[in-house]
C-alpha cells in the first residue's frame, strides 16, 4: 500500500540573507517531511538554521532574507494537490490566507513576541476575525474559549490583560491560544519552552501534546534540547549548519544514531545523578562556525571524531536512505549502503 | 486607571507652575531699579513733568515698597484672579490686552506648523523606514538635510519673493491690506489661509526634516521586533500590520516631543514673524526685551511656559493612552 502523502514536504530548501559582510546561507538544501498528525522535532545547536527553516515555511524570514530555492509542498487535504509555499509571494494574499489559519506558529519569547501595548484578547480576536466570518462578539467568545482550552485560569478576566501582567507560563499559554484560535492543521513551535523554568516547561510540553491529540494537528517542534525531543517527538530531524544531517523515527534516532553529529548531541544530554557519579558532562568538541566561515565538504568535519581527511573536507556527502523514513547525510553511511 | 493617571499628572503640574511663576518674577525684577524708575526715566527723557502724587499712587498700586515676596504675591494673584498682568510700558496699555490679540495668532501658527510637520514627516519617515535604502529613502534623506541646512530667514525671503512674483500676493503679514481690519468672515478666513502657508512652511521645514529622521529611526527599530513577526505569522496584511503594531510603538517617542516642540516652534516663529511682519507674539516679545518692558516680557514668558507645561501634560496623557505600561506605572 502506498503510504499517505505527508502534510508537509520540504525539499532542498535554501534560505539566504544578503548582509553587508556577505551572503548568509542560513538554510542550505534542507529536506524533510511531516506526516499527518505527527510531531516532528527539528533539533540542533544554536545557529544551525532551525528557526529560519520554520519561518521559511510561512515565508516570514526577516528581510532582506528570503527563500531562494527548493520546494515546500503543503497538503492540508489528501484529496487535493499540494501547494508549493516556496513559490508564493511572501507579501501576497495566498500565503497570508495560510498563515495563522492552516499553519500557525508559536515563538520562543512570549514577552517580546506578543505586543506589549495590546491586550492578549485583542491580539487573539484579530487572528480570528482575519480568517473567519465571526463578528466581534463571537470572536471574543471564541477567544475566551481558546484561552480556557490552553489552561489559562479565569480566561474572561484575562481577556483584557497585557503581557506584563502575566507570568511567563501564562504568556506562553496565551501565545499558544492565539496560534490555535483558527484550528490550524500544522503548528510550528520554535523553542516554545526555552524561555521558561523547568516546571513550566514540563506543563507547556504536556499541554502541547494534549492539544495535538485533541485537535489532530501535526506539529513541527524546533528545539536544541534532546531531552525535549525524547519526550514529545514521533520523528526527529537533526540539522547542522543549514543542512539536515539525519532524520528518522525517535526510537531509532535514540537507539541507533547514525550521524556522528547526532551521536554527539545524544552524548551531551545531562542525565540524572551524573554529577554525583563524578562524570563530566560530555560536550560537543568545538563550536558551531559562524555563518561566514562555513567549512568546505561536510560542514561537520572539523568537529567530527570520524572525519576522513581527503574525503570529508573536500566533498559534500550525499543523503542516503537507510529505511522508509530514515535518511543520513554522511560519508560513512554512504559506504555502508554501497557495501551492503 | 486613566482618570487616576490624569489627576495625578495635573496635581504634579501645580508645583511646576508655581516654580515657573517665581522664576519669571525674578527675571522681571532682575534689571536694576523697579518698574517706576523705568517709567520716570522714560517720561523725563521725553521732557515730561512727573507728578509726585501720581507716582506714589502707582507705587501703591504695584506695592513697590513692599518686600519681594509680597510683590510677587500681588503680581501673581492679580494674574490668577483677574487676568491682570500689569501694564505695558511701551504700548501704554494693560499687558493682557497687548498679548490677547497676538497670542491667538501665535497659537494658530504654531498648531498649523505642528500639523504641517506631522502631516509631511510621518508618511515620509514611515516610507523611508519601510523602503530603507531605496531611491525614495535616499531622496527623503537628501531633501531632509537640505531643509535642516537652509537658514529660516533666507527661506522666508525666497518664499516671499516667490509668492509675490508668481502668486501676486501682498508681501508679509497674515492678511491682505483690505482684510487687515475687517471683521471675521469667510473671505477673511480664506485670505488668512492664503497667507499662513508661507510662515508655516518656513517655521516647519527644519522641524519636518528632523522629524523625518526621528520617525524613520524609531520605526526601523521596531520593524524587525519579534511581535511584528508574530503579527505577520497571523496573516495580517502588511499595511494593517505596519499601522497597528510597529507604528503604534514607534509613535511614543514622537508624541513625547509635543511638550518641547511648542517652545521651539515659538522661538523659531520670532525671527520669521519679524521678517514677515506677522501680528504674532514674536515681534512684541522681542521689542519688550529690547526696551526692558518687563511686565510685558514677564507676561509672555509666563504664558509660554504655561503652554509648554500644558503641552507636556497633553503628551503625557497621549503617551499613557498609547502605552499601557506607562498607565500601569511599569515604565
Ligand atoms: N535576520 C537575519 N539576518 C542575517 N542572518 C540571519 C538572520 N536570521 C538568522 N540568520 C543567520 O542564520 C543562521 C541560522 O539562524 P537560526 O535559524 O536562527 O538558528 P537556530 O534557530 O538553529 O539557532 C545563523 O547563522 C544566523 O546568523
Ligand atoms: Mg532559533
Amino acid at each position: 500500500m502506498e503510504p499517505a502523502p505527508p502534510i508537509l514536504h520540504v525539499e532542498n530548501l535554501r534560505t539566504q540573507f544578503p548582509t553587508e559582510t556577505g551572503l548568509v546561507k542560513a538554510v542550505d538544501g534542507a529536506s524533510f517531511s511531516v506526516s499527518r498528525g505527527k510531531t516532528v522535532c527539528v533539533v540542533g545547536e544554536s545557529g544551525c538554521g532551525k528557526s529560519v527553516t520554520g519561518r521559511s515555511i510561512l515565508q516570514i524570514v526577516d528581510r532582506p532574507g528570503q527563500v531562494v530555492g527548493g520546494r515546500i509542498l503543503w497538503r492540508p487535504n489528501d484529496a487535493h494537490e499540494p501547494t508549493d509555499l516556496a513559490a508564493l509571494d511572501p507579501r501576497g494574499d495566498e500565503i497570508r490566507r495560510i498563515r495563522g489559519n492552516e499553519i500557525a506558529m508559536v515563538f520562543q519569547e512570549p514577552m517580546t513576541s506578543l505586543s506589549p501595548v495590546h491586550t492578549i484578547g485583542s491580539q487573539i480576536v484579530e487572528a480570528i476575525r482575519l480568517h473567519t466570518d465571526l463578528d466581534a462578539d463571537a470572536a471574543r467568545a471564541r477567544t475566551i474559549e481558546v484561552l480556557e482550552h490552553v489552561g489559562l485560569p479565569r480566561p474572561a478576566d484575562r481577556f483584557g490583560a497585557y503581557t506584563f501582567q502575566l507570568s511567563g507560563g501564562m504568556r506562553q499559554r496565551a501565545m499558544i491560544a492565539m496560534a490555535l484560535a483558527c484550528d490550524p492543521r500544522l503548528l510550528i513551535a520554535d523553542e516554545p519552552t526555552t524561555a521558561l523554568d523547568v516546571t513550566t516547561q514540563a506543563q507547556i510540553l504536556r499541554l502541547l501534546a494534549r492539544l495535538q491529540a485533541e485537535m489532530e494537528m501535526s506539529v513541527l517542534f524546533v528545539t536544541h534540547d534532546m531531552g525535549v525531543v525524547a519526550q514529545i517527538a514521533d520523528e526527529v530531524v537533526v540539522m547542522y549548519l543549514g543542512t539536515v544531517v539525519e532524520t528518522g523515527p525517535t526510537e531509532q534516532i535514540f537507539a541507533e544514531p547514525r550521524h556522528p553529529y547526532t551521536r554527539a548531541l545524544l552524548d551531551a544530554i545531562p542525565r540524572v545523578g551524573q554529577r554525583r557519579r563524578g562524570r563530566r558532562l560530555a560536550t560537543i568538541r568545538g563550536s558551531v562556525p559562524g555563518p561566514h566561515s562555513r567549512p568546505t565538504g561536510c560542514p561537520f568535519h572539523p568537529r567530527c571524531d570520524y572525519a576522513r581527511p581527503g574525503t570529508c573536507d573536500t566533498r559534500e556527502p550525499a543523503t542516503v536512505a537507510l529505511g522508509a523514513r530514515r535518511h543520513v547525510r554522511c560519508v560513512l553511511a554512504e559506504e555502508e549502503v554501497a557495501v551492503g | 486607571m486613566m482618570t487616576q493617571f490624569i489627576v495625578r499628572r495635573v496635581l504634579y503640574m501645580i508645583p511646576t507652575l508655581i516654580a515657573i511663576s517665581i522664576v519669571t518674577f525674578l527675571i522681571i525684577q532682575a534689571p536694576p531699579g523697579d518698574y517706576l524708575t523705568t517709567v520716570v526715566a522714560k517720561l523725563e527723557a521725553e521732557g515730561a513733568y512727573v507728578d509726585r502724587s501720581q507716582l506714589d499712587a502707582l507705587r501703591e498700586r504695584y506695592g513697590l515698597d513692599d518686600p519681594l515676596w509680597s510683590q510677587y504675591w500681588t503680581w501673581i494673584s492679580g494674574i490668577v484672579t483677574e487676568g491682570d498682568f500689569g501694564r505695558s510700558l511701551v504700548y501704554d496699555a494693560p499687558v493682557a490686552d497687548v498679548i490677547q490679540d497676538r497670542m491667538g495668532f501665535t497659537i494658530l501658527l504654531s498648531l498649523s506648523t505642528l500639523a504641517f510637520v506631522w502631516a509631511v514627516a510621518i508618511p515620509i519617515g514611515m516610507y523611508s523606514a519601510v523602503k530603507r535604502y531605496s531611491i525614495g529613502d535616499y531622496a527623503a534623506t537628501f531633501v531632509g538635510f537640505l531643509g535642516l541646512a537652509i537658514p529660516n530667514f533666507l527661506f522666508a525671503l525666497v518664499l516671499l519673493y516667490v509668492s509675490h512674483r508668481y502668486f501676486g500676493q501682498s508681501v508679509g503679514g497674515l492678511f491682505s491690506p483690505e482684510y487687515e481690519d475687517a471683521r471675521w468672515n469667510l473671505g477673511k478666513l480664506l485670505d488668512l489661509l492664503a497667507h499662513v502657508w508661507i510662515p508655516v512652511i518656513i517655521i516647519g521645514t527644519a522641524g519636518t526634516a528632523g522629524m523625518i529622521r526621528i520617525v524613520r529611526a524609531n520605526l526601523l527599530d521596531e520593524l524587525n521586533r519579534p511581535y511584528v513577526t508574530t503579527a505577520r505569522a497571523k496573516g495580517l496584511p502588511e499595511r494593517r500590520l505596519l499601522v497597528r503594531y510597529p507604528s503604534r510603538i514607534a509613535a511614543s517617542p514622537i508624541v513625547s516631543t509635543i511638550g518641547w516642540l511648542l517652545p521651539s516652534l515659538i522661538s523659531a516663529e520670532i525671527i520669521v514673524s519679524v521678517v514677515l511682519s506677522l501680528p504674532t507674539t514674536g515681534p512684541v516679545m522681542l521689542k519688550a526685551l529690547e526696551s526692558q518692558d518687563m511686565y510685558l516680557a514677564g507676561g509672555f514668558l509666563l504664558i509660554l511656559s504655561v503652554l509648554t507645561v500644558i503641552g507636556t501634560l497633553i503628551s503625557d496623557i497621549l503617551l499613557a493612552r498609547l502605552d499601557p505600561r506607562i498607565r500601569y506605572g511599569k515604565r
